[in-house]
């Protein structure tokens, strides 16, 4: 497993001791690195499970999809010199290549487990995972592939007299953008309003004379597009490799399980505690860092199992 | 036909006191005290939103109330598991059509059997081959005319069986009191006679107590031997059919529906 | 006798004979196939017949695997353990212990949230097995020394590909022969009734938080049994069995061989392990051929081989005896 913060070594120059405010701050920062990286694709998981009922399991292959075609696109913009601009441009375009995907994929594929029991899409898209990350070594090989060329463009800025990479405020200002275009997406739009709509209630959707067909596919472009864009803005900042896709998807669902399946802001509230806690907790106990994400998983399966956000179980789902 | 004589044992064997369901604003049952006793057949009426479902719920612990208490002889049974009420006796049909739709109506009535007869724990006998579990499964499906349907998929009999079955699986249990959702809804009144006798005669036969929620006011006043109007939540009126009937508010509350 | 006993009497015969025909390689194989058969038919107990699937069942082949390499490691000394009957009834207890604290949490929940939840179980142990180096093994694992079979040591070669297999296929028969009866119980009656409908099921007093989690034990104690098995012929365990990969494999399995059949976690196994030996003779890019054919039975085959089967006996038996008259 290559993590992520290899590639930035200049930040394990703590000592042990005392946290002081410079490192308390970079810490911070380095949880709402990996927080924004959970979020990015949690969202999109929320939108396909809350208003179309599907859990899509191969999400994670779509965020490592956006990392790879963008590692691409750079690569070859590298190669035919193009201007620093071009090479921004890449990310955007990247996730669009995703999300364009998915107009193949919802009609071949997701069309036809909406009407299925939930399981079915467990399955499906379990399957189409184990797929996408096979054919994504089968394009790029198994090696990881590194496109830091903006992250070096953008070097470095100081923060209490430590170094902190500047290229990471891209992607906060990506994640935030992204959370506050969203909310006023789905609150103050008409489509905003129909997709909430359909999210309580898909027989009422199309019963106002919706074209549920085509609504369906938009959302499904939408969660692969923001999807494709975590992968895309990561990917300067660390590389592409094989099972990059399961690593995100596993961390995702223990995401949505705390946040509340479905639940944009649990979503966002969940990734930030996560992220933050896992931050502060690799800082004191480096080995366990993913046992502190499962010791909150756990406790809240015993204490709150809905999540923060979700709604209350049904009979059924009990 | 249902009225039964005086001199039946009056003991009370379900009680409510004071119970209480919000959904948000809205009070479904509100400050509820019914009184059930033993051997009778008591209808609960009322127009749609009343309550009628609501209670039932409340009653079988599908639902728990936001204030007070349920007793089933004399105890507080108000937080007990469906299963462990179900086993004490106290049993319920539902509305919507409630089975195991992808078994066969032979093994639908073997699993309520087997429920019953404290079975299901056993896990190295072989239910086909067990004599008592065979023989009662056989005399429920004669008692309720479902013999000739035994071996067909619980999914692929006509709807008025469906709703037999269902309240067959609750006799499976020797249950000391049954409550009944609606039994003949969505049934043909061609059928709703034929259906609400074969349940009848099962209750008279078998010595049980029954509540149930009918909207059909024939069925209501041909086989109770008490009525319970409901309205908004609480209970508009009690009593003998023929005097139900005739209660001015009830007219105007619950017939006018009609 | 009836027709399934009898195709079960000549597959008893025909799997008894078979190391002495077919190659050393493919009795290896096939010892490999019976332990991952062992797996799956205890998954299907909780998946095909109590109707909970379950993400993470590769935990327990992984717990058994593990705890088998665990009991022979050399910094036990004096302690290690070789005796294969023991080590299987520690596996047992272990796996009865895990899957009773593991379930006593997750079984409160069905359908999408249960399947997510044992996700999280196994991607924890994963992970587990991963950092935790100095008892693990970490990304190396651990070696799997030769235990004894009642008392007696066998060389390397006639243990793997010879006499483990029998001893294999002996658990493989006991164990199908416990569940087979499990399945015709009034317990394995509950079960489905339960997997029907769980809400009716708990109105005709059947508990069914308690039987969930009875049905899910059994399966992790067969899938630790089946793990245990597997990791003397392996001869080493790593992470990977427990492998999200690894997750997904039981439940294509029973898929593929229909979960509604008591045979269909059998064949499924069969027929999974050993497509998934041959193409990777061809290619490392297995899960694209596998991803392709769980989809298509999804949509298109839900009730899989022996769902297939069982519906297209009735209608041979219809043409065969209207041919006779």
């Amino acid at each position: 497993m290559v993590k992520r913060t290899q590639k930035l070594p200049f930040l394990f120059c703590f000592s042990d001791e005392l946290m002081d405010s410079a490192t308390f701050v970079i810490i911070f920062l380095n949880g709402l690195y990996y927080a924004f990286a959970l979020f990015l694709i949690t969202i999109g998981l929320n939108i396909l499970y809350g208003i179309l009922r599907v859990l899509n399991i191969a999400h994670g292959g779509f965020y490592a999809m956006g990392a790879f075609i963008t590692w691409f696109l750079m690569n070859a913009a590298e190669q035919a010199g193009a201007p620093i601009y071009l090479v921004w441009l890449c990310i955007p375009v990247g996730a669009l290549l995703v999300a364009l995907v998915s107009i193949t994929l919802e009609p071949i594929l997701f069309k036809r487990l909406y009407k299925l029991p939930e399981e079915y899409s467990l399955l499906a898209t379990f399957a189409l995972m184990l797929m996408l990350d096979d054919v994504l070594r089968m394009v790029f090989g198994g090696d990881p592939l590194s496109a830091n060329q903006l992250f070096n463009y953008m070097g470095t800025i100081s923060i209490l007299g430590k170094t902190y990479p500047a290229y990471n405020f891209v992607i906060y200002a990506c994640a935030l953008i992204l959370a506050l275009g969203l909310w006023a997406f789905l609150y103050r739009t008409n489509m905003g309003r129909i997709l909430r709509g359909a999210a309580q209630d898909s027989s009422m959707a199309s019963a106002l004379g919706v074209n549920t067909s085509i609504l369906y596919t938009q959302v499904f472009f939408l969660a692969f597009f923001i999807a494709g864009l975590g992968g895309a803005v990561y990917l300067p900042a660390t590389s592409a490799y094989s099972g990059m896709g399961f690593e995100a998807i596993v961390l995702s669902f223990v995401v949505m399980i705390i946040g509340g399946l479905g639940s944009l802001r649990g979503a966002l509230v969940a990734s930030l505690i996560i992220g933050l806690v896992r931050g502060f907790g690799i800082y004191y106990v480096p080995r366990l860092e993913l046992a502190f994400v499962f010791i909150i998983l756990i406790v809240t399966l015993i204490f709150r199992p809905r999540g923060l956000f979700g709604r209350k179980f049904t009979r059924e789902e009990k | 036909m249902g009225i039964k004589s005086d001199t039946k044992n009056q003991k009370t064997i379900l009680r409510t006191e004071g119970l209480r369901k919000y959904f948000g604003e809205v009070h479904a049952v509100d400050n509820l005290d019914l009184r059930v006793n033993h051997g009778e057949i008591l209808s609960i009426i009322g127009p749609n939103g009343s309550g009628k479902t609501t209670l039932l719920n409340l009653i079988s612990n599908m639902v728990e109330p936001d204030e007070g208490k349920v007793f089933f002889y004399g105890k507080d049974v108000t937080k007990w598991a469906p299963s462990k009420l179900a086993r004490m006796g106290l049993v319920r049909s539902f509305q919507i059509v409630n089975l195991f739709d992808g078994m066969s109506v032979l093994d639908n009535m073997k699993a309520s059997v087997i429920s019953k007869l404290g079975k299901t724990n056993k896990p190295f006998i072989k239910v086909d081959k067990d004599k008592e579990v065979m023989e009662r499964s056989q005399q429920l499906l004669e008692l309720f005319k479902l013999s000739d349907k035994a071996d067909s998929t619980a999914r692929d009999i006509p709807h008025g069986d469906r709703k037999v079955l269902d309240v067959a699986l609750c006799f499976a249990l020797d249950p000391k009191l049954i409550l009944l959702d609606e039994p003949t809804s969505g049934v043909g009144t061609s059928e709703k006679t034929q259906v609400i006798q074969r349940i009848e005669e099962a209750v008279r036969k078998g010595d049980v107590t029954a509540v149930i929620v009918e909207h059909d006011m024939d069925v209501v006043f041909s086989y109770s031997d008490k009525v319970v109007a409901m309205h908004r939540g609480k209970i508009l009126a009690e009593g003998k059919p023929k005097d139900v009937k005739k209660n001015e508010e009830v007219i105007k509350v619950i017939m006018g529906e009609l | 006798m009836k027709p399934y006993q009898i195709v079960a009497l000549i597959g008893l015969v025909i799997a008894c004979l078979l190391p002495f025909i077919i190659s050393k390689y493919y009795t290896f194989i096939l010892a490999v196939t019976f332990c991952f058969a062992i797996y799956a038919l205890g998954y299907n107990i909780l998946f095909g017949r109590t109707g909970l699937l379950s993400f993470g069942h590769a935990l327990y082949l992984g717990l058994g695997a593990y705890t088998v390499a665990f009991l022979m490691r050399p910094s036990l000394g004096a302690y290690r353990i070789f005796s294969m009957e023991l080590i299987l009834l520690i596996v047992i207890a272990v796996s009865l212990l895990v899957g009773l604290m593991l379930g006593a949490i997750c079984v409160r929940y069905t359908r999408i949230f249960f399947g997510l939840i044992n996700l999280g179980f196994v991607s924890l142990w994963y992970s587990l097995l991963y950092k935790l180096r100095d008892y693990t093994g970490g990304s190396d694992g651990l070696p799997v020394y030769m235990p004894t079979l009642f008392g007696i040591e066998f060389g390397y070669e006639t243990f793997r590909t010879f006499v483990f297999y029998y001893y294999v296929l002996g658990i493989f028969l006991l164990a199908a022969f416990i569940m087979w009866r499990i399945y015709e119980s009034p317990f394995g009656l509950a079960l489905k009734a339960i997997r029907e409908n769980g809400v009716r099921a708990e109105f005709i007093g059947i508990p069914i938080g308690r039987y969930r989690l009875a049905a899910y034990v059994i399966s992790a104690i067969y899938g630790a049994i089946g793990g245990a098995l597997w990791a003397p012929l392996s001869g080493q365990v790593s992470p990977d069995i427990s492998s999200w990969l690894s997750s997904g494999d039981v439940v294509f399995m029973n898929i593929l061989g229909g979960m509604h059949t008591f045979a269909g976690p059998i064949v499924g196994a069969f027929v999974f392990y050993n497509l998934k030996v041959q193409v990777m003779h061809f290619t490392t890019y297995w899960s694209i051929i596998l991803g392709g054919i769980v989809i298509f039975f999804v949509i298109i085959f839900p009730g899989g081989i022996m769902g297939w089967v069982s519906r297209a006996i009735p209608k041979i038996r219809k043409r065969f005896y209207a041919q006779k008259d």
